[in-house]
């Protein structure tokens, strides 16, 4: 489970379903196929979201998101492994972070 | 019993978060505003900062200057109000997390938790116990060794204490940008524009005694009498504040410069400097500052200041520091040479005099400095 004692990790804005008040956290690692996510907000297994958040210079709103798993840790922390649904997302996610890497 | 300091105004708020972090088995140390807060950092060492969102200054201000002096310090904002998009735009400023309202132990206690779990990291691994056969040789050794070892120690001891006294005539600030130099109260008053902040320093050790922040100005110049202090702002104007905690503001005018150097204060008029155009303008002490005299300066004007008796002007050409007696500001009546001043990598920013000293800001290498001089030459 990633500790969540990093500056590195990107806060993230989560809007959440039925119009529950939006929540936030950071994420840990973020791939095209998903990220790791740390919230001390109760998200449950195969609930939706959409994810805002930065990366580099470029600013990603409303990614399609879905729970796949989550772990409580002691201090009450939820670390969630999220994977993005929408096809064309993760497309401009991998692009993104090409170009991040290229850097 | 952890010790968490608390930044809020609010009675009300007050009393409820002392019950929450009492709850939370915390100590609390409550700070009125940030000046108090940082007035007492160092003293509390606390374990975590939380913010009462919605106070002034803002808590991005509060942020940044904490983190300032803590870089590593877990700060927590306490929102009045479940907000993601605020709570997102501090955490990019640093915050640790926020917390959303109301602020009851369960809402805080993950928050508590984690932020100590972050804070205390152990700096040094004790050293594993030697063995008995090692404990026998190391006390031969030591015996053998000890009476020259005590000697030696106890020069080295008051050689040390002789240095560690000794305040250095440079210190790297905690900010980059340093603008402006007064002196009130016995401390150094240093202003940054990038941080839009005046600093309280201890001329002691010039550690950090306050700050004063400024969202809706840029601090570019500082000055001071016995009674105020004299802001100037980038926006061209000069505003005469009292040497209260917030330093008020009680008047404002326009200077007129294209590119003021500074501003200061002779015990009865007001000095200002124009590194463009390369004079020394004297006005009256009034609120709208009238220009009574123009004195030309012939050399690269970085920085300028004034006391009772002269003008002084840091010359980044002639690598000087040059002085005029106040009743004759064309002729210079003695220069210094400063080697920051001819360093290249060094660009002057601000000038000062408490009356022995001279005292230089300066830019290098993204580090801002503060340079102390002798002013009596």
């Amino acid at each position: 489970m990633p500790d969540f004692n990093s500056k590195d990790y990107i806060p993230a804005a989560i809007r959440l379903p039925h119009d529950a008040p939006p929540a936030w956290g950071r994420l840990s690692r973020v791939d095209p196929a998903g990220c790791a996510l740390v919230s001390r907000f109760e998200l449950k297994e195969g609930s939706g979201a959409a994810l805002a958040f930065e990366l580099g210079d470029e600013t990603f709103s409303d990614i399609m998101s879905r729970v796949r798993s989550r772990r409580r840790d002691a201090e009450g922390y939820f670390a969630y492994e999220i994977s993005f649904t929408d096809e064309l997302q993760r497309n401009n996610l991998q692009l993104a972070l090409a170009r991040l890497a290229a850097r | 019993m952890p010790t968490v300091q608390i930044i809020s105004s609010s009675e009300k708020d007050k009393n409820i978060l002392q019950g929450a972090f009492a709850d939370l088995g915390a100590e609390t140390i409550f700070s009125l505003d940030l000046n108090d807060a940082l007035a007492i950092f160092e003293r509390v060492r606390p374990r975590a900062v939380f913010i009462a969102d919605g106070e002034d200054p803002p808590s991005e201000i509060k942020i940044r200057e904490i983190l300032r002096i803590a870089p590593f310090m877990p700060v927590v904002v306490m929102l009045k109000r479940r907000d993601a998009a605020r709570a997102v735009a501090l955490m990019k400023l640093g915050a640790f997390d926020c917390a959303q309202a109301p602020w009851t132990p369960e809402e805080l206690r993950p928050l508590l938790k984690k932020a100590l779990k972050l804070s205390g990291t152990a700096l040094a691994v004790a050293p594993p116990p030697p063995d008995k056969m090692r404990k026998a040789i190391l006390a031969a050794g030591a015996l053998a060794a000890g009476l020259f070892l005590f000697a030696l120690g106890y020069g080295l001891s008051q050689y040390r204490k002789a240095e560690a006294a000794r305040i250095p005539d440079t210190v790297e600030l905690p900010y980059s940008h340093p603008a402006g130099i007064a002196f009130a109260d016995g401390e150094v008053l240093v202003a940054d524009w990038y941080t839009q902040s005046v600093y309280r320093h201890s001329t002691a050790d010039y550690k950090i005694n306050g700050v004063t922040s400024f969202p809706d100005l840029t601090p570019v110049g500082l000055g001071h009498s016995a009674d105020n202090l004299w802001l100037a702002t980038a926006d061209g104007r000069i505003e005469r504040r009292s040497r209260d905690k917030r330093l008020t503001r009680t008047a404002a005018a326009k200077h007129g410069m294209s590119a003021l150097t500074g501003v200061c204060f002779d015990g009865l008029y007001v000095w200002t400097a124009d590194g463009k155009k390369g004079v020394f303008q004297k006005r009256m002490n009034n609120d709208d500052l009238r220009v009574l005299g123009e004195y030309p300066y012939r050399g690269e004007l970085a920085a300028f200041t004034c006391d009772r008796d002269f003008l002084w002007a840091a010359d980044s050409k002639s690598g000087e520091i040059v002085k005029f007696p106040l009743d004759n500001p064309e002729k210079s009546a003695a220069a210094m040479s400063v080697a920051e001043l001819a360093d290249r990598t060094f660009r002057a920013t601000a000038l000062g005099t408490d009356g022995t000293s001279v005292w230089l800001t300066g830019e290098r290498g993204g580090r801002g400095l503060l340079i102390k001089k002798n002013a009596r030459f």
